[in-house]
């Protein structure tokens, strides 16, 4: 069985290398067939990603996020997936080479580093905890995306405004298909996220005997989630557009990640199981 | 003798603006002419005409190439009254490649006044139609012209030869192309109704933009516009109002000042939801105030803007023609190849006949003098003698026509030599 895992290891960031390279061509030269090739290879790495993952988690009897570099790798599945639904969802495929740069890192180094086995930690075997962070991670790569679709408008209307029309120009969509785009995502993004965190509340609950605790993860999470609920709502009845709201998008998403980052340095004790 | 293809083209790099007028030819016309051409004098077998404002060209499937240029213009006297002689018309001839090529590089686009321009694709669809609508077959202007509208689709799929206007009226509706992606929600406010604003109209119209509004200083001039477009007429002094609800401002007038000001926009900004406003300004004057481009939700083109834009755009197109060109020479080359089997067909089937003829007059000169049995014999003997002396010559011709060695001069030498041109009146 290790020698089938350490075959789709290798594979996998082949894979996602060559869904870059031709979402790159597509983006470079718009002919139809590099869309097409790209939305299927994409499928179907994601489909063996998902195979991969899976049967790591049957054979081992655990939910295959037991190191940073497994949750790496999730982490790209996770990107991939929500970006081809977007993608199927928009009938719009311009943008692929703006996620697969980062999704083929993040495999990558999964790859190289990854060691496959059974976790030293028996809360990792729990579904509960499997649920909580599919569905976590799912959230954040949701609101990933919303923010590189906001940066995308950003950089898109910048080369409007500035009457330049270079690659950026010729290559992405328009203004509106973006802005919609991250909207979708950031839809989605909240309502998984919230999904994970009530996830992760109710096993902190099962697990430890209480509901929320003072942790930097815990603390920034919820208030970014809130925020994000909030600022939904706020961009939806005052039906703000455009410049703003990709603004507030991206900005929002970095500085989520940030704090995530740094709150993670600080204290490093709690969301540990290995 | 095989049929060959000839062009005579009359365009805007031969003829003068005035005759092209008088030589387009409605579709009744080019029926006529058609007509005209299946009469048995003409000599005619095949028979396809496109006229369009910059182009009229006739493509014939001759069995000889003859007077044909001298039989388009004698047509041309009779249906249209023009003289192409005294003219002094000096039509483009293309002759069979030249031909295939020529109505490749038109139809993709290439040989157009306006590099890469759209709308000839449809007229060539249009000339298809109407030769499948004649009571005529015309199996290889069919061919002809199937390839040819495979060509234009696949330049227009496979290269960016015909994309980013080319017209500053085009390039203001191709702008918004990159802002907006649903027409048909949009609301566009023209300021002026003149001829430009007019033309931008259209552009937008096929873009599938439905609200129009349209605002200028004569009443008569807007109302006209406003019940021919199904659009609202307001005056000028109600633009302020008029900025909140709208997407898309073109100002397209010759007045002095400036119509739309920095204030209305940042008035109108709060109210708008911040929403993106693309505004175009082909006013000389400028009609809208430069100022409102440092505004974060605008994006506004000038004149020259847009000029810059057209320029970019054609060196562009002209880059990607080298890539159209490789399309076209692809598909004539494999249209070449189904039509040197035309060439070889009629031979091979004509050569095998020949032989066969002769066959059974030589075996009927038996009939009455062998018994049947030792008749049956020399049936097969014939036959396997025909079979054997025919297998070099039809093979050698097919391996030839394979390899593009057979010319037309050595298919006529194949046909003098065993008077192929009787043949049909003497076999039995």
């Amino acid at each position: 069985m290790d020698q089938f895992f350490q075959s789709i290891n290798v594979l996998l960031p082949l894979l996602y290398g060559s869904v870059l390279g031709i979402y790159t061509w597509y983006f470079l030269q718009s002919t139809r067939t590099a869309g097409v090739v790209a939305s299927r290879l994409l499928f179907l790495t994601i489909l063996l990603h998902i195979i991969f993952l899976t049967s790591q988690g049957i054979h081992y009897r655990i939910f295959p996020i037991t190191t940073v570099f497994s949750a790496m790798s999730m982490f790209a599945l996770d990107l991939s997936l929500i970006y081809y639904v977007i993608e199927k969802r928009t009938k719009e495929s311009r943008t692929g080479i703006f996620f697969f740069g980062i999704i083929f890192g993040f495999q990558l180094f999964s790859s190289m580093f990854i060691s496959f086995g059974e976790p030293t930690n028996n809360l990792l075997r729990n579904p509960t905890f499997g649920i909580h962070t599919t569905f976590t991670i799912l959230g954040i790569a949701a609101l990933a995306i919303a923010a590189l679709y906001s940066l995308m408008y950003l950089m898109l209307a910048k080369q409007i405004k500035g009457h330049r029309f270079g690659i950026i120009y010729d290559g992405l969509p328009a203004l509106e298909t973006l802005e919609n785009m991250a909207r979708y995502a950031t839809g989605v993004g909240i309502i998984l996220l919230g999904v994970g965190i009530l996830f992760g509340h109710f096993w902190a609950y099962k697990v430890l005997g209480y509901f929320f605790k003072l942790d930097v993860k815990i603390i920034v999470t919820d208030i970014a989630w809130l925020s994000y609920v909030f600022g939904w709502f706020y961009m939806k009845f005052k039906r703000l557009h455009g410049l703003r709201m990709s603004q507030v998008s991206m900005w929002g998403f970095i500085l989520f990640f940030v704090i995530l980052v740094i709150g993670n340095i600080l204290d490093s004790t709690f969301h540990r199981f290995i | 003798m095989p049929d060959t293809l000839i062009t005579v083209s009359y365009n805007y790099q031969n003829t003068s603006l005035d005759l092209r007028d008088r030589i387009t030819l409605s579709d009744d016309e080019a029926l006529r002419f058609i007509d005209a051409a299946m009469e048995p004098s003409a000599g005619i077998k095949e028979l396809a005409v496109i006229s369009t404002c910059n182009r009229t060209e006739i493509y014939g499937v001759l069995g000889e190439p003859g007077q044909f240029h001298e039989w388009v213009m004698q047509q041309f006297l009779e249906l249209k009254q023009v003289d192409l002689k005294k003219e002094s018309a000096d039509p483009t001839i293309f002759h069979y490649n030249e031909s295939v090529e020529h109505l490749f590089g038109v139809a993709g686009g290439l040989k157009s006044m306006m590099l890469g321009e759209n709308q000839i694709l449809s007229q060539i669809k249009s000339s298809y139609d109407l030769i499948l609508s004649c009571p005529y077959s015309f199996p290889i202007l069919y061919h002809l012209f199937q390839d040819a509208i495979r060509v234009g689709k696949s330049i227009r799929t496979n290269t960016s030869l015909c994309r980013g206007s080319v017209s500053i009226s085009l390039a203001a509706a191709e702008l918004s192309r990159k802002i907006y992606a649903k027409f048909s929600n949009l609301k566009v406010l023209l300021v002026g109704a003149g001829k430009t604003a007019e033309l931008t109209l259209i552009h937008f119209k096929e873009m599938g933009v439905v609200d129009f509004i349209i605002a200028n200083r004569g009443q008569q001039r807007r109302q006209y516009l406003a019940n021919k477009y199904f659009a609202e007429a307001i005056p000028l002094d109600e633009l302020g109002p008029a900025l909140i609800r709208i997407d898309i401002v073109i100002a397209a007038t010759k007045s002095p000042d400036y119509l739309i000001t920095l204030d209305q926009i940042k008035q109108a900004i709060p109210s708008r939801k911040h929403r993106s406003l693309l505004m175009i300004d082909i006013s000389s004057p400028r009609n809208i105030e430069p100022q409102i481009g440092g505004l974060p939700e605008v994006f506004l083109y000038n004149m020259d803007d847009l000029d810059k834009v057209v320029a970019e755009n054609l060196a562009k197109r002209k880059k990607e023609i080298p890539a159209a060109e490789l399309i076209v020479q692809e598909i004539a080359s494999e249209f070449d190849d189904w039509f040197k089997t035309l060439e070889v067909v009629p031979t091979i089937s004509k050569l095998t006949g020949y032989f066969e003829h002769i066959r059974r007059q030589e075996l009927k000169k038996y009939v009455h003098k062998t018994s049947d049995e030792d008749y049956q014999l020399l049936d097969d003997l014939s036959k396997s003698i025909i079979r054997k002396l025919l297998h070099y010559p039809v093979s050698g011709l097919r391996q030839q026509n394979h390899k593009g060695n057979l010319t037309v001069s050595k298919i006529d030498t194949i046909w003098d030599l065993y008077r192929l041109h009787n043949f049909e009146a003497n076999s039995d």
